[in-house]
C-alpha cells in the first residue's frame, strides 16, 4: 500500500493558492448572485406579451415591431407594461445560439420571467449557515 | 497511538497555512473570541502497524458498505432510509452502472489498543479535505517530524479522476469538462477552497475544470439539461452539496429526470451515495454484520430508533441526515447527558452503542479524537484527525495533523527541513 504521496514535497496547488489570495484579500465569488430572469421587450426595454418573441411564429409576431429577449436580475412576475432598468442582456429570440449562450433555451417562447437558473441552493437543509459539507 | 503535545511551533504558521488554503481557519465563537480551528504544535503518532491495521479496516468497512448497498436496493429498504421514491431509479441506476466517484470518509473510534469502530461515513460531501490532504502534508515536510504520514491524498484524487474520467469518455466519445460547484451560502471559503483544490486535481489530471457556484446552474426548460451561466453544457459536475438537498430543490426533479436519459448530467458524487451517507446505513451494517466475528469488530452496535432493544439505558441518539454533531444526543442511564442544537431530526434518528472517544489529555484538558479515514476511488487513501474537547465531535472541532513513527529530535540537532 503507498502510505504517502510518492513525491515528497510540496503540492503543486495553483488554483487553490490562487483562490485563496483572492479569499484573503476580500474578493468576491465570481458571478452574480441574483438569479437572472427573461422577458420579451420592445426596443425601450418595455414588457410585451411573451408571444411576440416566439420564434416559432415565423416572422415574429405583429406589424414591424422589434421585440427581444431582455434578460437581467429583474425579479419574477413583474406585468406586461413594466419597462424594465437598462444594464440587461439583449438576445435577439430567433438567435439560438445568443439564447443558449444565456442559459435559455434554444429556440420556443420563453415565459415571461422564467427561471433561467437559482433552482439549486434554495434547498431545505441549506438553511443552517454553515457548509454543505460533513 | 499517541499524543504529541510540544511539537515545532513554525513561525507565522498562521498567515503561512492560510496562504496555502486554510482561509478558515479562524474560527469566530459567539461571545467574540476568535479561535484557530488547525491546532499548530501538537500532533498524533502512530507505529506503522496501526496505520496498515486501520488500513485494513477501512478496506473492510468499504466491501461491507457495498454489501449493505446490495441489501438495502435487492430488498427496497428505501423507505427505512427515508430516500424519496422519485430518487430510487436514479439511486437503482447509479448502484447498478457505477458512474464516477471520487471519495468519502470513515468517522472511526480508535485509541491503538482495539480495532478502529465505525462511527459513521461521510459518503457524499465529506469535507477536511483541504486540512488532510495539503495543510498537514505541508506541516509534515516542513517540520520534518515524523518519518511518514498517512496521507496519499493528493496522488490517488489526481489518479482517480484520470481512472474515471478516462473510463467516461471511452463510454461516451466525448472529452468532458469537469465543473465543480459549491454553494455561495457557505460564506466562510470552506467550500470554495475545497472545491479549488478539487480543481487543481482535475488539471493535473490532464481535464479542464471550471469552478462554479450551484446558483448559477441554469436548467433548459425546452431541452430539461443543464448549462453553466456561459451556456455550456454539464457534462460531469463535481458537487459539493448534498444529494438530500438536490432533490428537494426547485430543479431536483429535472436533475433525476435528467440524469435518466442519455448524455444528462453525471453528478459526482453519484446519487447512489444516499444510501451511504445516511446514518441509517449503522443499523444496517450492524443487522448484516453485527455477529461476524471479523468484520463485527470494526462495528458498533446500532438500532433504528424505533427499534433500539428494550434494555438500553445509555446510547447515542443521531439523526438521520444530520452534519457536524448536529441534533446528537448522548443519553446515560435514561437521560440525556449532552446534545448538540440543530435542525435535523424529522427524517428520523438511529441509536448506537456510546463508546466514548478516547482521551489524550493534555496540560491543557482533555482531548477526543475523531480519526478521519479518507476513501478515494474504492482505496483508503489516508487520515485526518479533528479533536474536540468534550464527546460530541462538531464543527468547533480542532484539526491536528499526525506522523508515523516520529522520534524526537536528538538533543542538540534539529532534523533538516
Amino acid at each position: 500500500m503507498a502510505v504517502s504521496n510518492r513525491v515528497r514535497a510540496a503540492l503543486t496547488t495553483t488554483v487553490l493558492a490562487t483562490a485563496a489570495t483572492g479569499f484573503m484579500a476580500g474578493c468576491a465569488p465570481g458571478g452574480e448572485e441574483e438569479e437572472q430572469v427573461a422577458y420579451c421587450t420592445d426596443e425601450d426595454g418595455k414588457i410585451v406579451d411573451e408571444d411576440l418573441c416566439d420564434d416559432d411564429d415565423g416572422g415574429g409576431g405583429g406589424g414591424g415591431g422589434l421585440f427581444f429577449l431582455y434578460l437581467g436580475g429583474f425579479g419574477r412576475g413583474l406585468p406586461v407594461g413594466t419597462v424594465l432598468p437598462s444594464g440587461g442582456t439583449r438576445i435577439n429570440p430567433t438567435d439560438s445560439v445568443a439564447r443558449q449562450r444565456a442559459g435559455l433555451p434554444s429556440s420556443g417562447k420563453v415565459s415571461a420571467g422564467q427561471r433561467v437558473s437559482g433552482g439549486i441552493g434554495s434547498g431545505v437543509g441549506n438553511k443552517a449557515g454553515s457548509g454543505a459539507g460533513s | 497511538m499517541r499524543r504529541i503535545e510540544s511539537g515545532i511551533v513554525r513561525p507565522g504558521w498562521e498567515a503561512e497555512i492560510e496562504s496555502q488554503g486554510l482561509v478558515y481557519n479562524r474560527t469566530h465563537l459567539p461571545g467574540g473570541e476568535v479561535r484557530s480551528y488547525w491546532r499548530e504544535g501538537p500532533f498524533y503518532d502512530f507505529s506503522m502497524a496501526e496505520v496498515e491495521e486501520l488500513d485494513g479496516a477501512v478496506r473492510q468497512l468499504f466491501q461491507m458498505c457495498v454489501a449493505a448497498g446490495d441489501h438495502v436496493v435487492d430488498n427496497e429498504l428505501f423507505d427505512r432510509l427515508h430516500i424519496p421514491p422519485m430518487a430510487r431509479p436514479q439511486v437503482r441506476r447509479t448502484w447498478a452502472e457505477e458512474p464516477p466517484s471520487l471519495y468519502g470518509r470513515f468517522d472511526l473510534r480508535y485509541d491503538g489498543e482495539g480495532p478502529p469502530k465505525l462511527l459513521e461515513f461521510n459518503a457524499d460531501t465529506p469535507t477536511g479535505l483541504v486540512e488532510s490532504a495539503v495543510t498537514q502534508w505541508n506541516w509534515h515536510l516542513f517540520t520534518g517530524q515524523g518519518r511518514d504520514q498517512w496521507n496519499a491524498l493528493h496522488d490517488t484524487l489526481v489518479a482517480a479522476w484520470q481512472r474515471n474520467l478516462t473510463k467516461w469518455e471511452r463510454r461516451t466519445g466525448v472529452r468532458p469538462r469537469v465543473h465543480l460547484a459549491w454553494t455561495s451560502e457557505e460564506t466562510s471559503g470552506e467550500d470554495r477552497m475545497t472545491v479549488a483544490y478539487l480543481m487543481d486535481t482535475v488539471v493535473q489530471a490532464g481535464y479542464e475544470a471550471i469552478e462554479l457556484v450551484v446558483e448559477d446552474i441554469v436548467l433548459d426548460d425546452g431541452d430539461g439539461r443543464f448549462y453553466d451561466p456561459q451556456g455550456r453544457h454539464l457534462d460531469v459536475v463535481f458537487k459539493l452539496y448534498p444529494w438530500e438537498w438536490l432533490i428537494e430543490d426547485e430543479f431536483g426533479p429535472a436533475v433525476l429526470a435528467d440524469g435518466m436519459r442519455p448524455g444528462g448530467t453525471t453528478w459526482v458524487e453519484p446519487a447512489y451515495k444516499m444510501l451511504w451517507s445516511t446514518k441509517a446505513l449503522l443499523p444496517v451494517l450492524w443487522q448484516l454484520f453485527g455477529s461476524d466475528p471479523v468484520l463485527g469488530q470494526y462495528l458498533l452496535p446500532a438500532y433504528f430508533a424505533d427499534e433500539m432493544p428494550s434494555t438500553w439505558q445509555t446510547y447515542v441518539r443521531k439523526p438521520l441526515w444530520g452534519r457536524e454533531g448536529a441534533n446528537v444526543a448522548i443519553v446515560r442511564d435514561g437521560a440525556v447527558a449532552a446534545q448538540l442544537p440543530g435542525r435535523y431530526g424529522t427524517e428520523g434518528f438511529v441509536v448506537q452503542e456510546f463508546a466514548p472517544l478516547p482521551d489524550f489529555a493534555g496540560v491543557d484538558g482533555p482531548h477526543h479524537p475523531v480519526l478521519g479515514a479518507w476513501v478515494v476511488d474504492g482505496e483508503p487513501a489516508g487520515l485526518g484527525i479533528r479533536e474536540s474537547d468534550g464527546l460530541i465531535t462538531d464543527n468547533l472541532s480542532f484539526f491536528v495533523p499526525h506522523t508515523i513513527d516520529f522520534t524526537p529530535p536528538q538533543d542538540g540537532r534539529r532534523t533538516a527541513l
